[in-house]
């Protein structure tokens, strides 16, 4: 059925460009206001500074909507990257799967790190 | 007539002299493969990031301001010159795409490769030029 393996292959990849756009658009307005309240007004924080700053709900909060998008546009380009090797379906599914876990690791350890950054606020 | 990168079915070897050897290639090819580099480059990047922000801020402040010093240097600025760089090509030329795509103004793609270019190197020099002022 080569037909429909390539109406499969071309429907996934106009998701995944869909998915590309949309969250690069969004990508590109947290990162203006990450860079706003992060970089714009003070230049680089001191580490006290950072702490402050991230224990601040909003902020907090900011940069977890930051770095969940920032993970998903940049494992769904590096797979993109990856099946314009033409791999067969078995090596994209494991592709997949692996970025997939990549992914979650990722998001996790990035909470965890702004949860251990916070925490340091004295008081 | 040249296919675009990634169509032609090739093998890895086909497409690794396209990425790393794209000379006299269109630039709709030059456009594309440096899309993937700076997009590349860029989630290179975000690992770094979390790894010095863990390895500093997460367990040792004094590291982190030591960083700091680090990052204001000569050193550190070439980096940020570097990193806007990467962004903001990566960025409008993600723009460039959804707009021809959209708009269907794929034969004007020259002309629009070449404002990202310009943009993304004023808006570089503009933010440089604000890094190297801030007190």
């Amino acid at each position: 059925m080569p037909q429909l393996e390539t109406k499969k292959y071309a429907q996934r990849s106009l998701f995944s460009w869909i998915g590309q756009a949309v969250s690069g658009v969004l990508l590109v307005v947290v990162l203006l206001l990450h860079m706003l309240f992060q970089h714009f007004q003070v230049g680089l924080l001191t580490a006290s500074e950072v702490v402050a700053h991230i224990a601040r709900p909003a902020i907090f909060v900011l940069e977890i909507v930051f770095l969940i998008t920032v993970t998903y546009h940049a494992l769904l380009g590096i797979k993109m990257v990856i099946f314009d090797l033409k791999l067969s379906e078995a090596a994209r599914q494991r592709v997949s799967v692996g970025l997939t876990i990549l992914g979650v690791v990722t998001v996790g350890w990035g909470i965890i790190l702004a949860f251990l950054i916070s925490s340091q606020l004295p008081g | 007539m040249e296919q675009p990168i990634g169509v032609r079915a090739g093998g890895l070897t086909f497409l690794v002299k396209r990425w790393i050897f794209p000379l006299k290639r269109s630039l709709g090819t030059w456009a594309f493969v440096l899309n993937r580099w700076s997009g590349v480059l860029l989630a290179v990047y975000l690992y770094v990031h979390l790894g010095v922000l863990t390895a500093t801020i997460a367990f040792n402040q004094n590291a982190y301001d030591q960083f700091l010093v680090i990052a204001r240097s000569p050193i550190g600025i070439v980096f940020d010159a570097g990193l806007l760089i990467l962004i903001l090509y990566h960025a409008l030329n993600g723009f460039r795409i959804g707009y021809a795509a959209l708009s269907g103004k794929i034969e004007q793609h020259r002309g629009q490769f070449w404002a990202v270019v310009v943009l993304a190197a004023a808006l570089t020099a503009y933010s440089m030029f604000l890094i190297l002022t801030l007190k």
